[in-house]
């Protein structure tokens, strides 16, 4: 990251404390807040589908901002309740309006392109809240868009708001149709579109796969993972430490990322699921990699020379630490 | 691949034209073909008949290029659609800029140029764009207000022209 030294205090993106000055359900399992600086200076702006970090005690945890990202005199996420425990239940149980937590950011990893002549939006459940990002910065600016949102009935997070956006809006409540659905748009857009999809894993192939049929180049399919397909647990492996000669074994179903921890090698990481990049550490070498992440491209996984440790494997990895 | 084959290596953006026309990519849904002037026309048939049953194909074949021809065939595509133009290079080069400025992706992009001795000159001067006989780094007469040119060997992929500047800019009179 850039250091900020001269810029201007409206471009800070460190580490810095929020106050909640609202938490509403907006369903029964996702809650939206409002976050005001607690300095009560500028907060930065950001790029359509950037996310926060929140510091949560369960960990760090990756939010999508709902805004249309200019000129914001405060950071509004929805957080979805997850059933692990982690951060998303410590921000549903223990945050109320007062609270202040540390955040991060905003990144944008999911921005949308300076030049595409349209947008195809496409969200699936909590998905929705960088697509929301999306469609309110295509408002904003005159552009054009059309939205595909799947949910299940009774549990769709700011749908009033997606509709009032301004744009068309296809909405599909099975898997079924969310594909039909899908064939159709990708079949039927001008020119130019680039397509943005957040959602779960299974919809992100899904999309992937439709779009790539509809003979659509992968750099107009955008998209933004929370959630990896399960991985299976691998075979245990040996990691050496560089600077130090420390050897490290690393056992099925435990993480590189892990056992570096244990064995006093602290590695920074956030997701814990290949989503994010946090955790990627350099190779000097290995017999093999197995990377199991969605972030480093095809010729970054040739060069053999990184991995992100929170998911991806190999045989006798020397890493660079 | 078209755009990519314009940009020449060791840092001079010149176009490189492929030998033999650019295949068809199979990955298209649908296909618009463009050709210009009586070489090309082979050349569009060939490409024509390999589309076969890829996908339904648009055919548009005229004299020279036309910005308002050309931009309406663009409109008319939809997305998944893969563009393949031949022709002399001047007509190439400003259909290409045009399908870019549609919002076409390199990967979208395929062309095969019939001859290469006339260049679309952009004139500093008087900012019309016109077709001239001339090569990279020479000289051409701007066929709108007469001022004697340097053609600039870069190619600009945005208009699909060469620069040309005055000759004489920098002789103090």
């Amino acid at each position: 990251m850039i250091a900020a030294t001269h810029q201007h205090p409206a471009y800070r993106v460190g580490s810095r404390e929020f106050v909640v000055a609202a938490a509403e359900p907006v369903t029964p399992e996702v809650r939206h807040l409002v976050l005001m600086p607690r300095d009560g200076g500028p907060v930065a702006p950001y790029q359509a589908g950037s996310h926060v970090v929140v510091d949560t005690a369960a960990g760090r945890n990756a939010y999508s901002l709902t805004g249309d990202g200019s000129t914001p005199d405060r950071y509004e996420i929805s957080v979805l309740r997850c059933r692990d425990g982690g951060g998303s239940a410590w921000i549903h149980d223990e945050l109320a309006p007062g609270s202040v937590v540390t955040i991060e950011g905003p990144r944008a990893m999911f921005a949308p392109r300076y030049d595409q002549r349209h947008a195809l939006l496409v969200a699936g459940g909590i998905g929705i809240t960088p697509i929301l990002s999306h469609a309110r910065y295509l408002a904003r600016w005159g552009g054009t868009a059309e939205i595909i949102y799947s949910y299940r009935p009774g549990a769709a997070a700011h749908l009033n708001e997606i509709r009032d956006a301004g744009f068309p809006v296809h909405e599909a409540t099975t898997v079924a149709r969310t594909r039909e659905l899908l064939a159709e748009r990708f079949a039927d857009q001008p020119l130019g579109t680039h397509a943005y999809a957040c959602g779960p894993a299974a919809m992100l192939e899904t999309y992937r796969e439709l779009g790539l049929a509809a003979g659509w180049p992968e750099s107009r399919l955008h998209l933004e993972r929370f959630q990896l397909a399960d991985l299976d647990p691998g075979e245990p492996f040996t990691a050496t430490v560089r600077s130090t000669g420390a050897r490290v074994a690393v056992a099925a179903g435990t993480s590189l990322l892990d056992a570096l921890s244990e064995a006093g090698v602290a590695v920074a990481s956030m997701c814990r699921q290949g989503v994010c990049g946090e955790c990627r550490v350099g190779v000097a070498s290995a017999a093999s990699l197995d990377h199991r992440d969605a972030v480093l491209t095809p010729a970054e996984r040739d060069a053999a020379d990184s991995i992100m440790c929170c998911v991806s494997r190999g045989t006798d990895v020397e890493v660079d630490l | 691949m078209g755009t990519i084959a314009e940009v020449a290596p060791g840092g001079l953006s010149l176009p490189v034209w492929p030998s033999e026309p650019e295949t068809v990519d199979a990955t298209g849904r649908s296909y618009l073909l463009l050709g210009f002037g009586p070489e090309a026309a082979s050349v569009v048939d060939t490409w024509a008949r390999d589309v076969g049953a890829l996908g339904p194909s648009t055919i548009v074949r005229s004299a020279r290029f036309d910005p308002a021809a050309v931009t309406a065939a663009l409109a008319s595509t939809r997305c998944g659609v893969r563009i393949m133009v031949a022709g002399p290079q001047d007509d190439v080069l400003m259909t290409l800029a045009a399908a870019r400025e549609s919002g076409a992706e390199p990967e979208e992009l395929r062309s095969f140029v019939t001859r290469t001795d006339v260049l679309p000159v952009f004139c500093a001067h008087c900012r019309a764009t016109n077709s001239v006989e001339a090569v990279p780094g020479g000289i051409a007469v701007c066929p709108a207000c007469a001022t004697v040119l340097d053609v600039h060997p870069h190619l600009s992929a945005v208009r699909g022209s060469f620069l040309g500047s005055d000759t004489t800019a920098r002789e103090l009179t």
